[in-house]
């Protein structure tokens, strides 16, 4: 069987709007409801003869445990269609993509609902287990002595909130923070923060640039922001049309003051957002008249120490193009997720060092060099913004679609993964 | 007729005896003057079975208990000693039931209503399945009797005066949740264990304990007021002012009812029932409630109607479906379909637009989380089914559209002509207009057979009826579908022709122009909708100008005089009204001015339309009479043009459609109770006096020519 026999038929998202912002209030489960009913819709597809939804997400409601079986019957798939959840932090949405590739490589199904989906601006807040075991002695206290007695046991610092959102973003190998591994990559691969700042502007143009050219549409679906209905949000809010160097510049460092180069500005933003995906076996696909989007060549994931985790995706890079028997040089078009400005120019970097290739990819032939022309030919999460379940699949539609619009052979999606993994999926053309 | 069978547990020791009731040949339970006669001698013999140590009445019919008394027989009453014998004929079972030496259960599944509930109130106890199915009530009243089986008598003992008048004069049915909270049963249980449990309260003797006395100041509120004369008194007093307020004293059953109840309460059980058969035997002969009565019959068999002759037509069940437009309309359409689980892509032409549709669609079922008769978490599962979408996307496996966007000839044309692109080849393409013809709006489709009127009244969600307007081109299959989807929805679906108006807003139109005549003669527009009230409509005429809108009122008026000449002239006064850019509650330029309770009448309108109403010294019964012939010749006109098949569809569309007094029995049925020469010769009348829109309908002449009547009995 050919690797092009899997392909992805359509892919939607929500808008990404930065967190706090308009979708304060709408769930995950919610936003994944959204990306997937429109995709339905779109693609007017009978969802009975779906095989399985996969979904990536990382904040995982308390409320809705296996998130994607709660989107699954929500967007109303029959309740004979199998759902699960992945977690592979940054990567989940890809690797839900993955998954369903995997599955119809393998003969489990042919047509297969994939995607991610995250709000971050309901990452809750925890209490301390100290404060848990101290409501649980009271509840256990029966007499009112006992009672009075736990009660003196009560301290104040039990009350401080544990913050998931920034113990999600901490490495618990490394103890370095998501940005503190990005400050590491600046500092061993000399990246300025004048360079990154201007590859944060870039991102900033670019987004705006395919707003205005209207290539979004194609893959945003309006959100109706209930219970008022006042708002509709139709496009992305993150990227700045307006932002100049300059502005850029005045920015503090955020993970190290005081000599740190890495700031919120040319970092991925925290963001909400989901995307879902149609990834088909190709004879089901055309006996059903879709127009495939592309084909899915190879994927891979591979690892790296935690405290570089950044550079990930030149790991699984390598593995991809072996799978796919290709190299560096048949991808014509990238997109690598933005985490931050400093990582993303790490890896620029990593391709083209024989040093880095010798010692993490046991081959003295670095895998080649990066045109940054055709990097994020469309901006990337530094201006969309990085809802961390979602991203992996919304840069692979965002690249399904522009390889189409282009009609290039090859294209490659690349994202790193906290933890030190990275991801890689190579597409190909269809027909 | 068999409709019980009895099995005795065996368990030697305290053998219970297991009735069940399954009355044969019927898909529901219901007591009839036989089932009856047969549960009484049941009953008896076990009495004389001396080992019996208890009785549980359970049903076999799936999800009906009893679903009450035999209406037939209570429609075919013919006076008011023969409807309190009737009575207490009736009121013998629950109390030989209650005088049984050994305990007695009623294990309920499924709907108990009206007989039924009272048998049950006769058992030493009452366990109730967490069903949804499973609900009590005591609707007699909205068939204009009352509950004539001791209900009256037990329920208020057992729920307190405040419940039994709200379940009574409510006509409303519980749900079993309720009905535990209220102590009308003793017990709720998952249906797999009623019997079980049944069986096991008799053997253990469960049914002694007493509820164990719970403090509440909800109690302690209700046992302040209803345990002394006084404050009784007062829940009489605010009770009967609510009825007279609501029904303008035009139904008498309620009154009835509570005075039943009042008297009740202090008296013993004998005296009580002998006061409860003569209420319900007085009831039983008026004709409010036969009107009633064959109403709810009328109903019954319009469930059945297909729409067509041919009976071999199956309709498509429809699963996805589209609306067009989200007005209000549009979004009571979609809010409609998302409540019966359809899905619905919901389409505009921007977001805007879509997300007032959400948003009223969304308030339609806050109102009911509100009511507490949804959770929010169902809100949120029923707004999922509704897709917005500014694109005719999703559109491939619709099986039916709802066009609700403007009153527009050439945008519809174009909308449909496009739809048929987008949409699977068999589906049906709706279309929600008011005044337009269907032929027309398929006139460039290729396949005419799919399109139909599908006419919601507005507001969609309070408004039973829906017009199916049928063009000549609309197949029977169309018809079918739609017919059953309209019952689906929970709809009075009534199929009528193709021509201008459909059928209610064209008998509306004539009524509302009287209106407009009596308001250019001084009659104040209060004064007017004030004796309609009188009449029992749900709003007076102006009212309704400003709720419906005044621009739309005139347009349709001018449809209808385009198509129907001179007769149906519509009134200067509303083209005034419109050009003077007043057009109802829309722009809160009406007839009236201000919110609904403290509503006034707008005295601003009056010089624009250039009338000048004086105070009148006395109510003509002319103006009533002329505003309700009206509709009563348009609706000889409609059943002479073959608008509507027969004088009993066209009563239940207005009574559905407008709230045509129900308690009259329809338009048409008071023109019968009139006599139809009588009403010929008033028109005759009027004809002479006010001129042409008056000339009575052929179809009329014809009846009275032939000495035939509206209805045969």
């Amino acid at each position: 069987m050919a690797a092009s026999d899997i392909v992805i038929v359509e892919g939607v998202r929500t808008p990404y709007v930065k967190a706090g912002a308009a979708f304060n209030f709408i769930s995950a489960q919610e936003l994944g409801r959204i990306a997937v009913s429109e995709l339905l819709a779109k693609t007017d597809l009978d969802p009975s003869i779906i095989d399985e939804v996969v979904i990536g997400n990382i904040g995982q409601p308390a409320e809705a445990t296996n998130i994607a079986r709660v989107i699954s019957l929500n967007s109303h798939i029959p309740h004979h269609v199998p759902a699960y959840t992945v977690q592979r932090n940054c990567a989940s949405g890809m690797e839900a993509i993955a998954q369903a590739y995997t599955k119809i490589r393998l003969g489990y199904a042919q047509v297969v609902i994939a995607g991610g989906t995250e709000s971050m601006s309901n990452i809750p807040l925890l209490f301390q287990k100290t404060y848990a075991d101290f409501l649980n002695s009271f509840m256990r206290s029966k007499t009112p002595l006992q009672k009075i007695q736990t009660l003196l046991k009560f301290r104040f610092s039990f009350l401080k909130p544990r913050i998931a959102l920034l113990e999600g973003l901490m490495d618990p190998i490394c103890g370095l923070n998501m940005g503190e591994t990005a400050e590491l990559l600046a500092r061993e691969w000399g990246i300025s923060r004048e360079d990154q700042d201007r590859f944060a502007l870039r991102s900033h143009q670019k987004t705006a640039k395919a707003w205005e050219e209207g290539k979004f549409l194609d893959e945003v679906t309006p959100v109706y922001i209930p219970k008022e209905y006042t708002q509709v949000i139709k496009e992305d809010i993150g990227p700045r049309k307006n932002q100049t160097l300059d502005q850029l510049g005045k920015l503090k460092p955020f993970f190290d003051r005081r000599y740190g180069t890495v700031t919120a500005g040319n970092s991925s933003q925290i963001t909400d957002g989901a995307v879902a995906v149609l990834v088909m076996r190709e004879d089901v696909a055309l006996s059903l008249g879709y127009a495939p989007l592309a084909a899915i060549r190879a994927y891979a994931f591979g690892g790296i120490e935690p405290k570089r985790m950044g550079l990930g995706p030149v790991i699984a890079t390598k593995f991809a193009l072996e799978r796919a028997h290709l190299t560096f040089k048949d991808i014509q078009l990238i997109e690598l997720n933005e985490a931050f400005a400093a990582q993303v120019l790490a890896v620029f970097k990593a391709f083209e060092s024989s040093k880095f290739s010798k010692e993490y990819l046991d081959q003295s032939e670095p895998l080649g060099d990066v045109d940054p022309q055709i990097v994020n030919v469309n901006g990337g999460a530094i201006a969309l913004g990085h809802p961390v379940g979602s991203s992996g699949a919304r840069i692979i539609i965002t690249l399904a679609k522009e390889m189409k619009r282009r009609q290039l052979q090859h294209a490659l999606a690349m994202i790193c993964i906290g933890g030190g993994q990275g991801g890689a999926m190579i597409l190909e053309r269809y027909a | 007729m068999k409709a019980f069978k009895v099995r005795i547990t065996e368990n030697s020791n305290f053998p219970i005896a297991i009735v069940t009731f399954d009355l044969e040949e019927e898909k529901i339970n219901k007591i009839t003057l036989e089932v009856g006669e047969e549960l009484e001698r049941l009953i008896k013999d076990l009495h004389k079975t001396p080992t019996i140590k208890g009785m549980i009445l359970v049903s076999a019919k799936p999800d009906i208990f009893i679903a009450g008394a035999d209406i037939h027989e209570i429609l075919s009453i013919r006076s008011a000693q023969e409807g309190m014998a009737k009575s207490s004929e009736a009121q013998g079972l629950p109390t030989l039931i209650e005088s049984l030496p050994f305990p007695t259960v009623a294990a309920i599944h499924g709907a108990c209503l009206g007989g039924g509930c009272e048998l049950v109130l006769g058992f030493t106890y009452r366990i109730a399945t967490d069903h949804p199915k499973t609900q009590i009530g005591l609707p007699e009243v909205s068939l204009g009797i009352l509950p004539g089986m001791g209900g009256c008598v037990r329920l208020p003992k057992l729920v307190g005066l405040q419940g039994a008048l709200d379940m009574i004069l409510g006509a409303k049915i519980w749900p079993a949740k309720k009905c535990l909270k209220t102590g009308l049963v003793h017990e709720m249980v998952p249906q797999e264990l009623l019997l079980d449990r049944a069986i096991q309260v008799l053997e253990q003797g469960l049914w002694k304990k007493k509820k164990s006395f719970s403090f509440s100041a909800i109690s302690w509120g209700s046992f302040l007021l209803e345990k002394n004369r006084l404050g009784r008194h007062m829940i009489y007093k605010k009770a009967k002012d609510m009825i007279l307020n609501r029904t303008r004293g035009h139904y008498p059953a309620p009154l009835k009812a509570l005075d039943v109840i009042y008297e009740c309460l202090d008296r013993g059980l004998t005296d009580s029932l002998k006061i409860e058969a003569e209420g319900f035997g007085q009831l039983s002969d008026t004709e409010v409630s036969k009107n009633l009565i064959r109403l709810f019959f009328q109903r019954e068999v319009a469930k059945k109607q297909t729409g067509v002759a041919s009976s071999h037509l199956q309709p498509k069940k429809i699963k996805h479906a589209a609306v067009i437009g989200a007005g209000a309309m549009g979004a009571g359409i979609a809010q409609l379909l998302s409540y019966k689980d359809i899905s619905v892509r919901l389409k505009d032409v921007n977001e805007e637009a879509i997300a007032k549709g959400l948003k009223y669609s969304r308030k339609l079922y806050q109102d009911i989380v509100d009511k507490r008769h949804m959770t929010p978490r169902e809100l949120e599962q029923k707004m999922s089914w509704i897709g917005p979408t500014t694109e005719l996307y999703g559109f491939k496996k619709v099986d039916v559209v709802v066009e609700a966007v403007v009153e527009d000839l050439s945008i519809k044309q174009k909308l449909f002509t496009s739809l048929e692109a987008k949409v699977p080849h068999d589906a049906i393409l709706a279309t929600n207009t008011s005044s337009l013809s269907i032929s027309d709006i398929a006139a460039q489709c290729d396949g005419k057979d799919r399109v139909i009127g599908l006419h919601f009244f507005n507001p969609v969600h309070k408004m039973p009826l829906v017009e199916i307007v049928v063009a000549p081109e609309t197949s029977d299959q169309t018809i079918v579908t739609m017919v059953e989807f309209a019952k689906t929805l929970g709809k009075v679906p009534v199929v009528v022709k193709n021509s201008a108006g459909f059928l209610v807003n064209r008998i509306l139109m004539p009524y509302m122009n009287e209106a407009a005549y009596l308001l250019e003669e001084g009659i104040s527009a209060s004064t007017i909708d004030e004796v309609m009230l009188d009449f029992g409509m749900p709003m007076g005429p102006f009212t309704l100008l400003d709720a419906v809108g005044i621009d739309i009122c005139q347009k349709v008026a001018h449809i209808l005089h385009h198509a129907f000449g001179d007769r149906l002239r519509p009134h200067a006064i509303l083209d005034r009204a419109v050009e003077a850019g007043y057009f109802g509650n829309k722009n809160g330029k009406g007839f009236y001015k201000g919110a609904e309770k403290n509503k006034k009448e707008n005295s601003m309108i009056y010089s624009i339309l250039g009338v000048y109403p004086k105070p009148q010294e006395y109510i003509s019964e002319e103006w009533q009479n002329r505003m309700v012939f009206q509709m009563i010749n348009e609706a000889c006109l409609c059943l002479g043009d073959g608008v509507i098949k027969s004088p009993a569809d066209l009563d239940m569309a207005m009574i559905f459609g407008i709230g045509f007094p129900p308690f009259r029995g329809g338009l048409l049925r008071y023109a019968h109770k009139l006599g139809v020469g009588k009403v010929y010769s008033e028109l005759e009348i009027l004809h002479r006096r006010y001129g042409v829109r008056f000339a009575p309908a052929p179809y009329l002449k014809n009846l009275v020519e032939t000495g035939r009547k509206f209805y045969e009995n």
